[in-house]
């Protein structure tokens, strides 16, 4: 039996396989306008790398931007949730998770079933999302991707006060300007960053183990300032942190499958 | 003949004053670089009015980026500078309402010209000029027109975001979606208004308000000032963003006059 998860973002959209115990494969794409257009796309991919087709798939379940819009899922459950279950599922001690998305950020308790207690999210503001990063990495010319590397190698963080992402932006082209050098912004704004990730996390309570998940949990430069901050170990996952939403909507759409087949047995009896 | 200048983050402004009299003024985009700003300032000055350096007997700076000017000068505080441009202009002023490129502030002035209270936002873009850049950017407008554009306006829409990064990405969907450059502007420039009612809800307003910093230059914003604070403002002359410069040049000799 094959089950899928679907999970469009506002930046990238994420398709998983999962058998009812391994991910049997994973495809993630750069988001298109329409949501719909990206969940077709990273599904078709995914499955025509297995050398599968959607007959193939037993449940299907969507999450993230438009996810009741997806005409092959059956069903659709909140990002917060599959971010929480997929979390779980990889490292089965994490309680809360850190989910810094392009957009915006969330961090998530969860009990040990993966299931969520409590969380908090900012998408009000671009400060502490992924957004923030991307216009940094544009004053630098680089792609956002090259931030963390950069942030790592920086030993002595410029002091950047503002939390506002144009703001920081002026100030990082100031700090350019009097000859700061970019690793050391970039170890500055690593650290804006997760001071604000931070203020998220006291408002649910830090309790581990944590992990990152989302695109930015890739950034090594944000991972180091936020343990620096949070002063506990961030766990490493063992599956590739951009998918977890989708591998999350995957473990529902198992666990509602089998949930579906008891009804019904128990219904013919 | 004294030079008053404010070193903002968005552009730097300098005045020639004498004997208490605006002669002239310029202005230059800041580019995050407070002493090439003020050199192209002062050359600006020198070309369109034929001043020499020798012909000023002192230089004073305030704002943003004074502290970092390596040229002699001396140092005028920026709410100081607001207050004794506001009373020289309008001498019954009370209130100061300031917006600037990363900045609004509200001042309360007493009888005697003393700031007495006074309230900031200066964490969030949102309600600032630098702000409204970027929407310009976005809208490809101009703040030449923008104001008369905007008068054009013909709905009322809601910015669903406060965030000017996020509202960035809102205004191009709006464009996609075929909602009128007009409408846009109304929307953002109510939006950037609504942050000087909630300074105002903290600093009580006692009487004639002034109005300056660079969004003040644009009338619209003006007008939708007024109706949401519900006073009559007065713009500040010569012109609205050279408040702070014609402060810092009025405050030679500790401002006797």
């Amino acid at each position: 039996m094959i089950f899928a998860g679907v999970d469009v973002g506002s930046m990238s959209a994420e398709a998983v396989l999962f058998d009812g115990e391994k991910i049997l494969a994973h495809s993630t794409i750069v988001v298109k306008p329409n949501p719909l257009q990206s969940a077709t796309i990273v599904m078709d991919t995914v499955l025509a790398e297995s050398g599968l087709t959607y007959d193939d798939v037993t449940y299907c379940v969507s999450t993230g931007y438009g996810r009741e819009r997806i005409p092959f899922a059956q069903h659709d459950v909140s990002e917060i949730s599959c971010h929480g279950k997929g979390a779980v599922w990889a490292i089965p001690s994490i309680k809360t998770v850190i989910d810094i998305g392009g957009q915006d950020s969330k961090v998530i308790r969860v009990d040990a079933n993966g299931d969520m207690d409590d969380f908090v999210m900012n998408d009000k503001c671009a400060a502490g999302t992924g957004r923030f990063l991307e216009g940094i990495a544009k004053t630098f010319h680089l792609h956002v991707s090259d931030l963390g590397v950069l942030a790592l190698n920086g030993t002595d963080p410029a002091p950047i006060n503002s939390i506002c992402t144009v703001f920081a932006n002026f100030d990082v082209m100031c700090m350019l300007a009097e000859g700061q050098t970019k690793e050391n912004i970039a170890y500055g704004v690593s650290n804006v960053l997760a001071r604000r990730i931070f203020g998220l996390v006291s408002k649910v309570g830090l309790v581990e183990d944590v992990c990152i998940t989302g695109g930015v949990a890739k950034n090594q430069g944000v991972v180091r300032s936020l343990e620096d901050i949070m002063e506990v170990p961030i766990q490493k996952l063992p599956v590739d942190s951009q998918i977890v939403g989708a591998l999350g909507a995957a473990l529902f759409a198992c666990q509602r499958y089998e949930n579906l087949q008891e009804k019904n047995k128990a219904e013919a009896n | 003949m004294i030079l008053g200048c404010d070193v903002g983050t968005g552009y730097t402004k300098a005045v020639v004053m004498e004997d208490d009299k605006y002669l002239f003024g310029a202005h230059v985009p800041t580019n995050a670089d407070p002493n090439g700003a003020m050199q192209r300032v002062l050359c600006a000055i020198e070309e369109a009015h034929g001043v020499n350096a020798g012909d000023i007997k002192k230089i004073v700076i305030t704002g943003w980026g004074a502290g970092s000017v390596v040229m002699p000068h001396e140092e005028a505080p920026i709410m100081k500078s607001l207050a004794r441009a506001s009373l020289w202009d309008l001498s019954t002023c009370r209130n100061v309402l300031c917006m600037g490129a990363q900045q609004t502030a509200m001042l309360a002035l007493n009888g005697k010209g003393m700031v007495v209270s006074y309230r900031l936002n200066d964490k969030c873009a949102s309600g600032a000029g630098a702000f409204l850049e970027i929407i310009f950017q976005a809208l490809e407008c101009e703040n030449e027109n923008s104001a008369e554009i905007a008068r054009a306006a013909d709905k009322k829409i809601t910015m669903s975001t406060q965030c000017a990064v996020f509202a960035e990405s809102e205004v191009v969907s709006l464009v996609n979606d075929g909602e009128s450059v007009s409408n846009i502007l109304d929307a953002i420039f109510r939006s950037l208004v609504s942050g000087a009612r909630t300074l105002s809800k903290r600093v009580k307003i006692l009487g004639d308000v002034v109005i300056c910093g660079g969004l003040a230059n644009n009338d619209r914003i003006v007008e939708l000032a007024e109706e949401t604070l519900e006073v009559k403002l007065h713009v500040f002359r010569p012109r609205a963003d050279y408040i702070a410069a014609v402060g810092a040049a009025l405050s030679v000799n500790g401002g006797g006059k």
